[in-house]
């Protein structure tokens, strides 16, 4: 599914395409549409957005197509009736284009673009992002022009990042709009704040309540459950020892609970209240309170902390330009620690995340902060940011171990699988050797390998898991009907590497047509070792390949070695020791890749003449 | 909350008179590419009830290929003027 900016209510005014010739002749094209519904979830409700899924018939190779369209987008259709509480009843269009991006680029190359954005002075409109453009004003209005010729197609690179190493506008869109105005609490004096603060505030509004709610002498049910849940929790620690105490509580929640994702709720079919004390009796973290308990929490420990709203650096760099709406933007909680800020993630998901553990999609990046000072100031202050941790040195590892007992059995065989998982490939991998899902916006090789050449699922039991940097995950398995090896009408055998590796890495690609730097997405160190038994003594067809590909950060190793007539040992290696590669490296990076796909090594083998 | 009638409806297009044809434009026969790419964003009225954002758009492609054809004749409106940031969480941003 494309990419599309799910916004509400937009008006399709004009759609036309027609297929133009050098001798100045045309033609209609056919355009049919459909239309297609999503539910967005907002703060508090789930919203429909449509997109119109356009379809250009009768087009042909070698046709020029001129398509023109109009869309509206209306601002707050609802605006008559929701400048207050309401708002968040019917959110709209105000709640997501308050900061947004234009990218120029195409994954085609464009020769001659044109970008001009038109608005006046009072929309609030700043400019950011990294491109030239022309400004013209008059009075109160504002044509802000960008232009470029021969952009090159590279937006759909894979592991490129775009907004590195493209231009591109960032807009921030703060009209005069009566929800943003705010009183100082002692002089009354109206004043506006930014967009980011109310909505940061917004979602945080209920901080100080939780912190007197866990002042109170006489609990209600609710907060004696949620008391009593603290209590057993951090039992035996010392109040002095209070960073054990939230890794405790933290780890105990990314352990054991289960995440909802609270669709009712969002839907209005529940209507139901958070009920926290219910919650951490039943092991339950719910979408709708995932802030809310957290605060509570630490409150509840009488620990001060800050939020801090995080960016995928996949997507882009969070700065004072681009913020994004915010208003789905997940977070984090901070408490000192002695050596800096301990960052919590609540579960958002079927795997959580151990204290101070970070997917490397969100490590060294900056993230916005919302503390206590900057909730209820009354001077507006700028952005704070702060840069997450990088994960430590060397700590991504991983090994895992194959053994085929016999591998020449016809009807497959038995064998052990073992595994050592640390770093970023415990972070993103370790819930699929519990059969949960992954994260599904990182390669699927993070996961738990399958059994090689079959379809089968066999369980893997967990040897050893630690919370503590790198996260160490210890896991073995027996297989069964793994089938390495295919028989050849020769009476020969194949072993293709492809059946064999595992690296988390993308499919090689065209060097000759990138255009942009080549990210991997951690420094890593990934090491498969497949050794095969054989039942009857083989023999080798042709050659054992041998491979080593380097770049200017990653190196890759593999290798088959017959160790004697019953033993064919596979090893392959990557190691990765920084991120970025530059297009001088395409060629290594896309050998690179191809050796880690298995595409470059075949092995055949025939038993010994003389063999049954 | 849905106040706009979700199926468009449109006026049969006027397209200008003249040439459409651009002379400077140079086309590879080999290679599909964006000939010429106009976007004007305009930004109309104060008050929030009335305020709107008009997307206006005029491309010019060039389909070299039946695999470009397959790919690029199919668009979603309203278009993403930034697929990073609508794509985020959805799968395979990057593989």
């Amino acid at each position: 599914m494309a990419a599309r900016p799910l916004w509400f209510n937009v008006r399709l005014d004009d759609l036309a395409a027609r297929v133009i010739r050098p001798d100045g002749t045309w033609a209609a094209v056919d355009v049919s549409m459909a239309t297609e519904l999503e539910q967005v979830r907002t703060l508090r409700t789930m919203e429909p957005a449509w997109t119109h899924m356009v379809d250009l018939r009768t087009i042909a190779p070698g046709d020029v197509v001129e398509l023109t369209w109009s869309y509206m987008v209306p601002y707050d259709m609802n605006a008559d009736r929701t400048q207050g509480w309401r708002a968040f009843a019917w959110p709209d269009n105000w709640t997501r284009t308050t900061s947004w991006r234009i990218l120029f680029h195409h994954a085609l190359p464009i020769k001659h673009q044109t970008v001009r954005l038109d608005h006046d002075l009072r929309h609030g409109i700043v400019i950011g992002g990294t491109s030239f453009y022309d400004v013209q004003e008059d009075r109160n209005k504002r044509s802000i022009r960008w232009e470029h010729h021969d952009l090159p197609g590279c937006l759909d690179e894979v592991n490129a990042d775009p907004t590195a190493d493209l231009p591109y506008a960032s807009i921030t869109f703060e009209p005069d709009d009566q929800r943003y105005w705010t009183f100082d609490r002692l002089s009354g004096v109206p004043y506006r704040q930014p967009y980011w603060l109310y909505v940061l505030r917004m979602r945080e509004q209920r901080a100080f309540w939780w912190r007197r709610v866990a002042q109170k002498n006489v609990p209600d049910k609710q907060n004696q459950l949620f008391n009593d849940f603290v209590d057993a929790t951090i039992a035996g620690i010392p109040a002095k020892d209070r960073l054990r105490r939230v890794v405790t509580l933290h780890n105990r929640i990314a352990e054991e609970f289960t995440y909802s994702n609270d669709s009712l709720w969002y839907q209005d079919r529940d209507q139901g209240l958070a009920r926290f004390g219910d919650q951490v009796t039943d092991g339950r973290i719910r979408e709708m309170a995932r802030y809310d308990l957290y605060a509570k929490l630490l409150y509840a420990i009488q620990e001060n902390h800050a939020t801090a709203y995080v960016m995928d650096r996949r997507v882009g760099k969070l700065d004072a330009r681009w913020l994004t709406p915010l208003w789905e933007s997940d977070l984090l909680f901070g408490v000192d620690a002695a050596n800096g800020v301990l960052w919590l993630y609540p579960k958002r998901g079927p795997v959580g995340y151990w204290a101070g553990e970070l997917p490397f999609y969100w490590e060294g990046t900056p993230a916005l902060v919302m503390n206590e000072r900057i909730r209820i100031t009354d001077a507006p202050p700028p952005p704070l940011f702060v840069d997450l941790p990088k994960g430590m040195k060397g700590g991504t590892q991983r090994v895992i171990e194959t053994t085929i007992d016999t591998a020449d059995a016809p009807n497959g065989s038995t064998g052990t699988q073992r595994v050592l998982l640390s770093g970023q490939f415990s972070t993103l991998g370790r819930g699929s050797y519990e059969q949960l899902p992954v994260d599904r916006t990182v390669h699927p090789n993070y996961a738990a390998p399958t059994v090689p050449g079959s379809p089968r699922h066999v369980p893997w039991k967990i040897l050893s898991s630690s919370h503590v940097a790198p996260y160490r995950v210890q896991a073995e398995r027996g297989l069964a009907e793994a089938r390495v090896m295919e028989p050849d009408l020769d009476g020969s055998y194949t072993i293709d590497a492809r059946m064999l590796v595992h690296h988390a890495v993308p499919p090689p690609f065209d060097p000759g047509m990138r255009e942009l730097p080549f990210y991997w997405d951690c420094q890593q160190d990934d090491r498969i070792i497949v050794d095969r038994h054989f039942e009857r003594p083989m023999e080798l067809v042709g050659t054992l390949p041998d491979h080593w590909v380097s770049s200017s950060h990653a190196s890759i190793s593999q290798r088959f070695t017959l160790v004697d007539p019953h033993h064919l040992q596979f090893e392959s290696r990557l190691v990765v020791s920084g991120e970025r590669e530059e297009v001088t490296f395409a060629a290594d990076v896309a050998a690179i890749l191809r050796v880690a796909a298995g595409e470059a090594s075949v092995v055949r083998l025939r038993p010994v003449s003389g063999t049954p | 909350m849905s106040a706009q009638p979700i199926t468009p409806v449109l006026q049969p297009h006027a397209w200008p008179d003249g040439d459409p044809w651009a002379r400077s434009w140079q086309v590879e026969p080999d290679r599909s590419s964006i000939l010429e790419d106009e976007l004007v964003i305009h930004v109309r009225n104060l008050q929030p009830r009335f305020l709107a954002l008009f997307f206006h758009r005029r491309k010019v492609i060039h389909f070299a290929t039946q695999e470009d054809v397959a790919r690029f004749s199919r668009f979603t409106l309203p278009e993403s003027l930034d697929p990073l940031y609508d794509g985020r969480g959805r799968p395979t941003v990057r593989t």
